[in-house]
């Protein structure tokens, strides 16, 4: 099996990153390439504006899974609406749950309860993994999670640890052991790490690197480089560039500022790709910088042709 | 329009915010130095541990004490002001315990918020806690009147400002009747327990309960018994914090780079600083693609010309005709490729409206020492 289907059989794909680095684009081409190998696929945002419906042309899913495509089903997890079906699940009762939470002074008091969203989130992750279909097999082959960017998209994943150096009995802590079981589970999940190829976010990433794989022991997946510079020339071309670079008129002048500019750019990049490949020992894949205005459907494809043709 | 050269001037305290990724840090250190150079004492606190940073600033690495930065390295022609800089770095957890060390009446009451698990596992990572800390500091340094300026980068954040509202969240935690209950429950058992409660209120603390573990609820409300008391002062404490934000000369940059999600979240950042009465001096724009012609004109370049005079070079007389046109094609695309992203840019730029903003290139290299560093403030600080 190659590296690529080995990540595509896990059951739950955390994809992480600090902020701005292209997580939730990383997130649909990972879901889209899934589909492709026929995976029924759900792709989870966490409380935040939803982007991935919307950019392959369908309307937000709003807290509610919905299935956009054939095997293509996206959410966007809202805490306080997974705090109602896990209230529900946990009291046995709705009627119960409503004279407890929607007890105004118990929502804030809730609120402020550390961890307790973050939590939520996860119950809300776990459930749809056991979900089933009629004939028993798996509602949705692979969950994928965009993790917020928030401490380097880390928060989500330190929770249940955190909890567990906190408390040892009760719901919290019986809730957070088996998340940690899940998310420990190399057969099951897999934590990926979104980077672009400049020096403060590669810096950052192997510190990431560090503590998804020391502190936290869960098991990592691919490292995906973002935005890389597309190289300008062939060998043989740059050869040829080097011969006009004398030439002092105004079209060629322009015409060279700019391909040195991003030959320079296609230098920085490159330095940056080379330090994360040498010091942060994962699977990789390299996405290159695309000049488009938006992600269209077509560019997600061509992203998750290049994931699936890609050896690690 | 009135740019950014009358910020340092007018300003004792900048606070720089932003969505993560934007450059936040760089734009920061880089108006301190401006700052420094126009002649003023200036320090630069950055909750950013970046090595970077402190290595273009001529350091090994920022700690949480203040140290001066050598300006020898800039030429003294241009620090002809005398001014210092400084840098710092805000240790969060170090700034929590320092307030509750503060604020504190008893060495008892310490020392159970210090072992109670719940401080110590989220006293740092509580959503809003980063903020209040860097806040206390800024309060802090401000009132020692050490510095003429201070510029104080913040925490990203991709959806509120949460300095804003975290005084307020915490004040509903505290103000609210089942807080209130837990830390009767904690006084009136020494532990915990139910029995004291009427029967609606049983019920909602069972539910509750139930949902979270009773043991959390006894750790919680201890936590809550012995922080409560600092409540009060951490109270006071914000007030005045937010007078001194509000005051005149305190300004707020925002951040932000010409795409779509951060020009977004931008907006609302302003929103917010409008809506909590705080001065916003205007955006800086970081990673701007500038065009490579001059003015407005739209370029065209006649492609047939510039291969018929590489054709006459002498170097290329070897070379077929189709492997010239190739290599111009190319460049032109690339020409192309990027002239489209600053017309994307500049149409994403068109969202801020009138408001004031300067524009930072995209550098094609690494800032990595000061002179690269005053590069930036030269943008962001020209006529």
């Amino acid at each position: 099996m190659s590296i690529v289907e080995d990540l595509l059989n896990k059951r739950i794909i955390v994809v992480t990153g600090k902020g701005g680095v292209g997580k939730t684009t990383v997130s649909t081409v990972i879901a889209i390439a899934a589909k492709k190998l026929g995976k029924r696929v759900l792709v989870c945002e966490v409380n935040t504006k939803e982007k991935i419906a919307p950019s392959l042309g369908y309307p937000e899913s709003n807290g509610d899974i919905q299935e956009i495509e054939n095997n293509l089903s996206t959410v966007n997890i809202i805490p306080s609406r997974s705090m109602e079906e896990y209230g529900i699940m946990m009291l046995k009762s709705k009627l119960v749950y409503n004279a407890v939470f929607n007890n105004k002074y118990a929502k804030k008091f809730l609120s402020a309860i550390p961890g307790l969203t973050e939590i939520l989130t996860w119950g809300k992750i776990r459930f749809h993994e056991q979900e089933k279909l009629k004939d028993g097999s798996n509602k949705y082959d692979i969950i994928i999670v965009d993790a917020p960017a928030t401490g380097h998209g880390i928060a989500l994943l330190k929770l249940p640890v955190a909890i567990l150096s906190t408390l040892q009995k009760g719901a919290l802590a019986k809730e957070s052991k088996e998340l940690y079981a899940l998310l420990t589970d190399k057969n099951k999940t897999s934590i990926n790490i979104v980077t672009i190829p400049e020096e403060l976010p590669i810096n950052e990433t192997q510190e990431l690197k560090e503590v998804v794989e020391n502190d936290l022991k869960m098991p990592l997946g691919y490292l995906f480089i973002n935005s890389n510079s597309p190289k300008l020339f062939s060998k043989q071309e740059a050869d040829l560039y080097k011969l006009i670079q004398n030439m002092r008129d105004k079209d060629t002048s322009i015409l060279r500022k700019s391909a040195n500019y991003r030959l320079s750019r296609e230098k920085l990049n490159q330095k940056y790709v080379k330090i994360a490949l040498h010091h942060i020992d994962l699977a990789s894949v390299i996405f290159p910088y695309l000049f488009i205005e938006q992600f269209e459907r077509k560019d997600f494809e061509y992203l998750a042709d290049i994931l699936l043709n890609s050896r690690g | 329009m009135d740019k950014f050269n009358k910020l340092i001037e007018k300003s004792k305290i900048i606070v720089s915010v932003g969505s993560g990724g934007v450059g936040k840090t760089t734009v920061s250190a880089a108006i301190a130095l401006e700052a420094a150079l126009s002649g003023k004492k200036t320090i630069v606190l950055t909750i950013d541990p970046a090595k970077r940073l402190a290595n273009s600033l001529g350091i090994e690495s920022l700690t949480n004490e203040a140290q001066k930065i050598d300006l020898s390295k800039i030429s003294s022609k241009k620090n002809k002001n005398k001014g210092e800089l400084y840098a710092m770095m805000l240790d969060m957890k170090s700034a929590m315990d320092d307030m509750v060390d503060r604020e504190t009446k008893s060495e008892s009451q310490k020392n159970n918020l210090f072992e109670n698990k719940i401080y110590q596992t989220f006293s740092t990572s509580l959503s809003g806690t980063q903020d209040f800390a860097a806040m206390e500091k800024l309060w802090e340094i401000s009132n020692s009147e050490k510095y003429d300026l201070i510029v104080l980068d913040t925490a990203p954040t991709n959806n509120t400002l949460d300095f804003l509202t975290f005084p307020q969240r915490i004040f509903d935690t505290f103000d609210n009747n089942i807080t209130k209950l837990m830390i009767k429950m904690y006084q009136k058992s020494g532990g915990f327990g139910f029995k004291f409660f009427g029967m609606g209120t049983q019920l909602v603390l069972k539910g509750i309960s139930k949902f979270v573990g009773t043991e959390t609820l006894e750790t919680l409300s201890s936590f809550l018994f012995h922080i409560s008391d600092l409540i009060e002062g951490m109270k006071e404490r914000s007030v005045d914090i937010f007078n001194l934000l509000r005051s005149e000369n305190v300004n707020f940059v925002i951040v932000t780079t010409p795409t779509p999600v951060t020009i977004s979240d931008s907006l609302y950042f302003r929103e917010q600083l409008e809506k909590f009465n705080l001065n916003f001096a205007g955006f800086v724009v970081n990673r701007y693609h500038q065009k490579f012609t001059e003015g407005d004109a739209e370029l065209s370049i006649d492609l047939d010309k510039v291969v018929n005079k590489i054709k006459k070079k002498d170097e290329f007389s070897n070379i077929s005709e189709y492997k010239i046109e190739n290599l111009v094609k190319k460049l032109n695309k690339n020409l192309k490729d990027f002239e489209k992203l600053t017309k994307i840019e500049n149409k994403h730029l068109k969202l801020l409206g009138s408001s004031v903003y300067v524009k930072i290139p995209f550098f094609e290299h690494d800032i990595y020492n000061l002179v690269g560093l005053s590069k930036i403030s030269k943008e962001i600080f020209k006529d």
